[in-house]
């Protein structure tokens, strides 16, 4: 009996302990992060089945599992955890910070890796140190924050142009600017609009909302960039915009306002001390007539006896003169008093559930310029969603709308602007008279300065529509398929007036021209993904096809001669032109990738991409662009394991690239164009047939490492070959054929560089300190260009001074070299002499030595490309304060001050000039650099373009500095996050530069005449304050 | 279901490999295809009205033709600021002058639009014979009028008659510098086929028609120093019925309201311009008119009138300067260019008369251009008549777009004269009073070389 009852119990107890093991139970817990924030979305695995959940909005979870298995907790970016279910039915985690470099996600072409498993070049910059900045345009962000990354705001004026350039120039013809792509869309970017007021670009650009846009990458290699082929050369910029997590619904407001100013403002001689330099240069020239200028030589105005004087012989009445300053300050009288304005709001909102997510934001910005008549400003509206209606289905679709609006004066790089001409202007007049009207034009030699820059504008209005769809269907574990459709439409207007009373528009009596552009970019693309695990090797492919058109639609009209007051195009009584232009491209492409590796350590990947595009000659319809690259984590290694260097990795690519953007929509056609004969139509062969017409290529190799020293100090270091070549280039032909010149692809370029990143977390406790130091230098140069009869290689003139030739970097300067002013009659030699020239002339050097100082004795006298170029960022937090500072610096390049030319000692005495000017060179005052005022041919042999106008264009610019302060939970409540800042953009710039900003370009993104500065405005400095408010 | 996913894919995937070459296919919108240039009888129209657009080329009868000329020759001084222009005015153009070379490549250019039509026009079965004949035959007079400007101003050229289709057809085709006799085969070739299929054709004073024709074969066979051979075609031009002398030289000139209209019967062949398709003549007048004052009559001409002759009333003064005012609206350059007058017909036959020594016929028909002038009339005899015929197409075509000046006294063999006449003038012998062949076109043709440049270059 008892030996029954102890069989049964032990059944019993058996099968009790069996459902111990197999029985699930709920087991749930919060996860939170090493300051204990909760982690939403955190993935929480059961390990060796598919049973997995994520956390919600408060980091909350709760899974069946059972007794003994295991809970893998894994979240990108931090280090994952896995725990054995025990007893308890609660499991609560803290996640640690992979602060590894490595673990970053990096967004690259069509697809994420780890940064551990990258080959390539690929920069990030940090959203966080960069969403601050108070600026238009999205790549005014990305100033001084990734290497090899030279940015540049062409221009002080809202709205205006940027010019890009990753590693260096390598095109002539076409486009240096990267391919810009959002949310894996190319998208229409550069310069567009027919303006001609003024120099500024319109950078299309502008209307990217920033406050949208959540990561950047720089694919920098041949091998990131080959997979978008024909139009990766110069680099690509991957923006990816924000979109919605699953939990609760967030809202996020971010607003700042600042004050704006401009770094620097030209300061230009008094009435009297510009007539005392006029007198000077023109009593060379005129002995007999004392005190010309003063008298009226340039305006017809004697102005010397309009003061009061009377003899012009009486030394003591002209000092009386020189010291007067009467007339207005035409330079201070165009720029704005009182607050300049720069402010921006943006409201956002996001959330979701599992199945569905979404983010939306408005965002609202404006920005004054320091001049009349300057604006920009942009109300944007997005919203991203994402829907997983079923395991195997995801959709994602978004949608942004912008509407910018510029309003600018005829200015920039312009001797007709506005602000050239108050300036140049002879000064002594007032700009309005005492009724408060503008004193007329005719009184000046170009324009009344403030009527120019009151009365002419141009607004220009961009609205854009960028739009996407995509579906993904995962066909299983290994394989799933994309397909997605986006259009980019973008409707420009402008319409820019010459008013009947300014200079411009005084002889037409008026005139106002308007543009309309209309441009739909729509791509469509459709891939399939695979990824496998083979034991130890991990393998991914990606092979895809897209299509793309850019249909452009442009039309114009210009009417002039208006009756009083009528403000529209068709009130102008004469026509002056009605054109439409009707142009489209169109590109499709077949691409493939595929990488293995091993042990999670040894990588390599292998892209192919071929183009057909509609631009490309029959000959050359497609290009192939391969690349390949590896990369081997030697810190995964155990032999390699050490405290000091706690992770390293190298990396080797080499691939090509294309750039298709210097050739037209239509240049290698066979074309009939319409001629007119005196009203009658008629015809001609405009183009001849260019069949073997394609695309530059850039074969770029690339070696790279990237380690961390002590856990702390992420360094990453790359050395870069590019060698472009057809480049396309004018090849002459012989007259006689009808036709001067064909395009061919015959130039060559090389580009040479490193690049080095220094980040050091040094603290990262209580109080963080984060340093980051990034520089690159950059070597350009011109190896082929066309050549004439002789063989001899054509150089390329362009801008002021700029000269791009074999053996030199691209546009570098060239003129004549001057070595100081002659200072006696016995240095100048005869032949200078006898062109009249004397002491106090700009002392040339006679370069072959035939005594004369000629064509012949230019040489290269400067290279605007930068040596080298970084920046330095510090961020510090502490209890609720963050302080962070970033300086940025172009060094190693030289800029040609054309403005000299003009308002400098050499320029035309009919022009005001620079207060520096007035310690000019008299027999009395030797001790000077700046050239005795002449008139005539002394002065313009002193005017020739040389390296007296080639200054240093280093700099050292305080980007931003931001001091903030995350008002503590105890105050705003665990719902409500906020935090308040100040601080300043571009405060402090530390150059020798002379004018007004080393930064900017006269010509734009213009390629062959880079680091010329002719009147352009330069850019502001600007203190702002602002909040961060989340709920 | 495996299958099928497979499938699919292997359809999709042929689809989307076979969507590549079409989808590229673009059309330009704003051109035609060029083999679609001439087809039909409109676009056949269409490509002469082009050529005749060439034609106005600012380097051609809208200005850079006439100044050169008449600047290297007596006819005008520069008075402006060129460079270009200062240096034809002494007579020492550099081989890198851009005008000489601008004049060189818009001739040929032109000679492009023309071989086009040369070569299609003929084979269009689309087109009625005589529709054919007359557009074919436009062209290769107006061909024959390019190289014949081109001979007489540079020497032997390069004869291009076929219109290269691509660059590399440029680069293949050899085109050395011709002897001007093979030049002149040409010339006189295809006027011959112009006269024979224009037969008939007279109208229109824009078009280059049969009377065109033969002025220019006149002209040519002159040059040739073939006088008894041109007499039957300026005939056929005098007594063709179309053409007459105005009766006042002024009128001939427009007004500033209406501009310079050839619409006279005197018009031979002018070369049409408009307010929005203007000329260059505004570089006779000064800023008060709209010009740029760079080309104002010589001494030379000024002084070359007799008392009374209408003929200086085109010439007004313009504060200390003289300016000379054929063409009436340098604003918008909306004034015709006269080529060939009925005048210059008439003294080609003075001349033609007086060659064979039949001087009392000759100067009958002098006299008539002088009667109209308001002038009294000269008698020719066999020592004075090159000068008088000289001196009278001087003061009737100056500032005209048939360049006479230069063309004529170089023919006549009074030029060298004349250049050492002039102040500031480099007269050399060897140049024979051509102008460089264009630095540029020797260093981009491989078959002409330095050492082919004119003598004295």
């Amino acid at each position: 009996m008892i030996v029954k009852f102890t069989k049964l119990s032990l059944v019993l107890l058996f099968t009790l302990s069996l459902s111990a093991f197999s029985q699930q139970k709920t087991v749930s817990g919060k996860v939170v992060d090493n300051i204990g924030a909760p982690l939403p979305g955190v993935s929480v695995l059961v390990k060796g089945t598919n049973t997995g959940t994520q956390t919600d909005f408060d980091g909350n979870y709760s899974i069946n599992v059972s007794q003994g298995q295991v809970l893998i907790f894994r979240y990108i970016g931090f280090k994952t955890q896995e725990i054995s279910i025990g007893e308890s039915n609660t499991v609560n985690l803290r996640l640690e910070e992979d602060t590894q470099a490595l673990s970053e996600v990096v967004v690259i072409g069509f697809g994420e890796k780890s940064r551990k498993s990258l080959t390539t070049s690929v920069s990030s910059a940090k959203m966080e140190d960069i969403k601050g900045i108070a600026t238009s345009t999205v790549t005014g962000a990305l100033q001084g924050s990734v290497t090899g990354l030279q940015v540049n705001q062409n221009s002080g004026t809202p709205g205006a142009g940027f010019s890009v350039r990753v590693r260096g120039s390598s095109s002539i013809a076409g486009s240096n600017e990267p391919l810009y792509v959002v949310d894996g869309i190319p998208i229409f970017s550069g310069a567009i609009g027919d303006n001609g007021f003024g120099g500024q670009d319109n950078d299309v650009l502008s209307s990217i909302n920033f406050a949208d846009v959540s990561s950047i990458e720089v694919l920098k290699d041949a091998s990131a960039s080959a997979i978008y082929g024909s139009r990766g050369a110069n680099g690509v910029v991957l923006i990816t915009t924000k979109r919605g997590k699953s939990g609760k619904v967030s809202v996020e407001v971010n607003s700042y306002y600042g004050f704006q100013e401009e770094i620097d403002r030209y300061n230009i001689m008094t009435t009297g001390e510009y007539f005392r330099f006029a007198d000077t240069a023109l009593a060379g020239s005129f002995p007999t007539i004392p005190a010309f200028a003063s008298r009226g030589a340039f305006t017809g105005i004697n102005q010397f006896a309009a003061q009061g004087f009377t003899d012009p012989t009486d030394q003591a009445q002209l000092e009386a003169f020189y010291a007067l300053s009467f007339g207005d300050n035409f330079v201070n009288e165009i720029h704005k008093p009182g607050n300049i304005e720069v402010k921006q709001t943006d409201v956002s909102v996001s959330g979701g559930n599992e199945k569905a997510t979404f983010y939306a934001n408005f965002t609202d910005f404006k920005q004054e310029g320091v001049i009349y008549g300057q604006e920009f400003d942009r109300r944007s509206l997005r919203l991203n969603v994402d829907f997983k209606p079923t395991d195997k289905f995801n959709l994602d679709a978004g949608i942004s709308i912008t509407e910018a609006d510029n309003s600018r004066i005829n200015s920039d790089n312009n001797i007709f602007g506005a602000f050239a001409t108050s300036v140049l202007e002879t000064p002594g007049a007032t700009l309005r008279d005492e009724l408060g009207n503008f004193t007329p034009p005719t009184d000046f030699s170009f324009s009344n300065p403030l009527q120019n820059a009151l009365e002419d504008d141009s607004d220009e209005r961009t609205f854009r529509v960028l739009t996407n769809m995509g579906m993904r269907y995962f066909i299983n574990d290994h394989f799933n398929v994309y397909g997605r459709l986006s259009l980019d439409r973008l409707d420009f207007k402008s319409t820019r007036r010459f008013s009947p009373n300014s200079a411009q528009g005084l002889g037409a009596n008026g005139e106002i021209f308007k543009e309309i552009l209309l441009v739909n970019n729509w791509n469509g693309l459709g891939t399939i993904n695979y990824r496998q695990k083979f034991g130890e090797f991990d393998v991914t492919a990606l092979a895809g096809f897209s299509f793309e058109g850019v249909n452009t639609d442009q039309t114009e009209v210009d009417r002039q001669n208006f009756p009083f007051g009528f403000k529209s195009v068709l009130n102008g009584a004469t026509v002056i032109q009605g054109d439409n232009f009707i142009t489209e491209n169109k590109l499709f492409s077949y691409f493939g990738r595929a990488g293995v590796s091993y042990k999670d350590k040894l990588f390599f990947e292998g892209t192919l991409r071929a183009d057909a595009s509609s631009r490309f000659g029959n000959g050359n319809q497609t290009g192939y662009f391969p690349a390949v690259s590896g990369a081997y984590v030697l810190s995964e290694d155990s032999w390699f394991k050490n405290n000091i260097v706690t992770s390293m990795k190298t990396r080797v690519s080499w691939g090509q690239t294309g750039n298709q953007s210097g050739i037209g929509n239509f240049d290698s056609f066979f074309l009939t164009g319409s001629v007119d004969f005196a009203g009658t139509p008629g015809n001609a062969i405009v183009q001849l047939a260019n069949p073997d017409l394609k695309w530059e290529t850039t074969t770029q190799t690339d070696f790279g490492v990237d380690l961390t020293l002590f856990g702390k100090i992420d360094i990453t270091y790359d050395y870069y070959r590019k060698d472009t070549e057809d480049l396309l280039l004018n090849r002459p032909l012989r007259n006689s054929s009808g036709f001067t010149t064909i395009t061919e692809n015959v130039g060559e370029m090389e580009n040479r560089g490193h690049e080095l990143s220094i980040n050091a977390r040094i603290f990262e406790g209580q109080f963080k300190w984060n340093s980051q130091f990034q520089i690159s230098w950059n070597s350009n140069e011109v190896t082929k260009l066309t050549r004439d009869a002789n063989g001899e290689f054509i150089p390329i003139d362009s801008g002021f001074a700029s000269r791009t030739a074999v053996g030199q970097a691209l546009g570098a300067f060239f003129g004549l070299k001057a070595d100081g002013l002659y200072q006696t009659l016995d240095e100048i030699p005869a032949a200078v002499q006898a062109r009249g020239i004397r002491p106090g002339d700009i002392k040339f050097i006679d370069i072959n030595g035939d005594g004369n100082i000629t064509a012949d004795d230019r040489t290269f006298i400067g290279n605007p490309n930068p040596g080298a170029i970084g920046n330095f960022r510090n961020s510090f937090s502490w209890k609720g304060f963050d302080l962070s500072a970033n300086f940025q610096f172009e060094i190693q390049k030289d800029i040609f001050n054309a403005t000299r030319q003009f308002a400098g000692a050499t320029g035309s005495a009919g022009f005001n000039k620079f207060k520096s000017e007035t310690n000019f060179w008299t027999p009395t005052n030797t001790n000077t650099n700046v050239p005795a005022p002449r008139f005539g041919s002394a002065q313009s042999f002193n005017n020739q373009d040389s390296d007296f106008f080639v200054e240093e264009g280093d700099y050292l610019r305080l980007k931003e500095i931001v001091i903030g302060y995350t008002l503590p939970k105890d105050w705003t409540g665990d719902k409500y996050s906020l935090r308040v800042y100040v601080g300043g953009d571009n405060l402090y710039t530390e150059t020798d530069y002379s004018g007004l900003d080393p930064e900017i370009n006269t010509f734009g993104s213009a390629n062959v005449s880079r680091g010329t500065d002719f009147f352009t405005q330069g850019l502001n400095k600007t203190v702002k304050i602002g909040f961060n408010l989340k709920f | 279901m495996k299958k099928f996913n497979k499938l699919s894919l292997i359809f999709l995937s042929v689809l989307v490999f076979s969507c590549a070459d079409e989808f590229v296919d673009t059309e330009p919108q704003l051109n035609l295809p060029g083999e679609q240039q001439i087809t039909n009888i409109n676009t056949a129209t269409d490509a002469l009205n082009g050529l005749y657009g060439g034609l106005q080329s600012a380097s051609i009868y809208s200005g850079d033709y006439i100044f050169l000329t008449g600047l290297f020759a007596d006819e005008y001084r520069h008075s402006g600021s060129f460079p270009s222009f200062a240096e034809v005015g002494s007579n020492d153009p550099s081989i890198n002058n851009i005008d000489v070379q601008q004049i060189w490549t818009a001739h040929y250019s032109a000679i492009f639009r023309a071989n086009r039509i040369i070569e299609l026009v003929p084979g269009l079965t689309n087109i009625d014979q005589s529709d054919r004949d007359i557009i074919t035959g436009q062209a290769l007079g107006i061909r024959a009028q390019l190289y014949f400007n081109l001979v007489r101003m540079y020497g032997g050229v390069p004869l291009v008659t076929k219109a290269p289709l691509s660059s590399s057809e440029i680069v293949s085709t050899d085109a050395p510098r011709e002897t001007t006799q093979v030049i002149f085969t040409q010339i006189n070739s295809d006027l011959n086929q112009a006269i024979s299929l224009m037969n008939g054709f007279d109208q229109s004073t824009y078009a280059f028609n049969n009377s065109a024709a033969k002025t220019l074969k006149a002209h040519v066979l002159f040059e040739q120093g073939q006088y008894p051979q041109a007499k039957p075609f300026i005939e056929d031009v005098l007594n063709s019925g179309n053409f007459d002398l105005a009766t006042s030289y002024a009128s001939l000139f427009g007004d500033p309201a209406n501009g310079t209209v050839a619409n006279s019967t005197e018009t031979i062949f002018a070369i049409k311009f408009t307010a929005t398709d203007g000329n260059g003549m505004g570089f006779f007048f000064n800023n008060s008119r709209g010009g740029r004052f760079e080309v104002a009559p010589s001494s030379f001409l000024l002084s070359a009138f007799e008392p009374g002759d209408q003929r200086r009333g085109l010439i007004v003064p313009t504060g200390t300067n003289f300016q000379i005012e054929k063409y009436s609206r340098p604003g918008d350059g909306a004034d015709d260019t006269y080529v060939y007058r009925f005048a210059d017909v008439v003294l080609l036959y003075a001349e033609v008369l007086a060659r064979e020594n039949n001087f009392i016929d000759a100067s009958f028909v002098l006299n008539i251009v002088r009667q109209r002038a308001g002038l009294s009339d000269v008698t020719l005899n066999a020592s004075n008549f090159i000068d008088i015929i000289a001196h009278e197409r001087f003061v009737e075509l100056y500032a005209e777009g048939s360049s006479d000046r230069y063309n004529t006294t170089k023919r006549l063999g009074l030029l060298d004269n004349i250049i050492q006449l002039k102040p500031n003038a480099v007269f050399n012998p060897v140049r024979q009073n051509l102008f460089p062949i264009p630095q540029q076109e020797i260093e981009r043709n491989p078959a002409i070389s330095s050492a082919d440049q004119n003598p004295g270059y």
